[in-house]
């Protein structure tokens, strides 16, 4: 059954106050999710106090100014900084989205840094995302053609590649799935949003020529129909697309082809 | 939350691969849609029936159930209502209950329980509608 308390061993609990320098005019206060592996210890909010007039203006500039000058400890992933790669995804003010694009002065008060919600931590910041990263490679993100290949490539018409628009632009960030209850509750066998929404984008990709297989391959109830339309996905996605609809055109896809 | 403390040697992708697809679904799926906008009129008339008979006898409230048209929209609501219900009901179990056994039990008795609640009540409706006694 669903788990509504944390287990023992997962309850946080109260961690470290890191204060600001003194002189420090203008404070805000980050409460970061710590749990690491190598000990035996509960998680544990910590305290930073940061000096916002020496620091970038975004969380991430944030994150990166504590393990530069604070704690070398803190563990996060980030790279590309502008929201192109997707790899600072977390929970940040009790929204799924990226470090790197939420602004400190969108968040009112303290600013609350926790990873993307359920999945496995490997260490504070940093979800273990094998199972999302193998959902996605389940649903064959590529091009698949039994006719011969074309000398120079496969043509596609300005129409069709608009179909793309809206679905080519995710980044994998997995903010969309590890907000959806129905990935939380049935993750192992349910595809979550991105997955899916990658699965419409070559589902609807006028070159392929895979789509039966693609269909028959999705066509399950857990893998598709736990999807309920509650829309979290569109509102977590740090790039605006929206996995409900891809996901909802995808049934539309499976009723077609029987009626 | 922590990394599981048992060791896991089947790769990801064998996980989420697992025994395949169901190919199934999208009955159920079709089928809650169009049964829930069944559902839409045939509740308001059936509402609508009902309050028509307020504060009627249990003589005069047979006596409507008589005609065709009353009897048909009853069975018509009660079959598309427990199918529905039934369809919604399976949803939440294999949503929320991850015990494989009891959620073969759970789904059974959903099935058994809206098989049943559902004869009992189209008995009902055939009884009034051919005029049998109270």
């Amino acid at each position: 059954m669903v788990e509504f308390a944390l287990p023992k061993n997962s309850k946080v609990e109260k961690g470290q106050v890191f204060k600001a320098p003194a002189g420090a005019k203008n404070i805000r206060k980050f409460h970061i999710y710590r749990w690491s592996p190598d000990d035996d210890r509960n998680p544990r909010i910590d305290t930073y106090e940061i000096d916002t007039d020496n620091c970038g203006p975004m969380v991430l500039d944030a994150l990166i100014k504590i393990k530069n000058e604070i704690d070398p400890t803190l563990t996060f992933r980030r790279s590309c900084r502008e929201g192109v790669c997707g790899s600072c995804a977390m929970n940040i003010d009790g929204q799924n989205t990226l470090a790197c694009t939420r602004g400190m002065y969108e968040i009112d008060g303290d600013v609350k840094v926790y990873p993307l919600p359920h999945l496995d931590v490997i260490k504070d910041l940093v979800p273990d995302l094998n199972n999302f990263y193998a959902q996605y490679a389940s649903i064959k993100p590529y091009l698949q053609t039994v006719s011969p290949e074309p000398q120079k490539e496969w043509l596609q018409g300005y129409e069709d590649r608009q179909k793309l628009d809206g679905l080519y632009e995710c980044i994998l960030c997995a903010c969309c799935s590890s907000s959806c209850p129905s990935y939380w509750w049935n993750g192992d066998r349910y595809l979550g949003p991105a997955a899916l929404l990658q699965a419409y984008r070559w589902l609807i990709d006028s070159r392929d020529e895979a789509t039966g297989e693609r269909l028959d391959d999705l066509e399950d109830p857990f893998r598709l129909y736990r999807c309920i339309t509650i829309l979290n996905c569109a509102q977590a996605c740090p790039k605006g697309l929206n996995p409900a609809k891809a996901i909802a055109e995808i049934k539309k896809m499976m009723v077609e082809r029987r009626v | 939350m922590s990394l599981s403390n048992k060791p896991q040697f089947k790769t990801p992708i064998g996980r989420v691969r697992g025994r395949g697809s169901a190919k199934d679904g999208t009955a159920a799926f079709w089928h809650q849609r169009l049964t829930a906008l069944a559902l839409i009129p045939l509740s308001v008339l059936c509402i609508g029936f009902m309050i028509a008979l307020t504060g009627a006898d249990y003589a005069s409230a047979a006596a409507a159930m008589r005609s065709p048209l009353a009897g048909v929209l009853m069975l018509m609501f009660l079959l598309v209502g427990f199918y529905h219900m039934s369809i919604g009901l399976t949803h939440i179990v294999d949503d929320y209950v991850h015990w494989e056994l009891g959620k073969l039990g759970l789904n059974l008795a959903i099935k058994l329980g809206c098989l049943g609640l559902g004869l009992a009540c189209i008995l009902s409706v055939l009884k009034l509608s051919f005029g049998g006694a109270a």
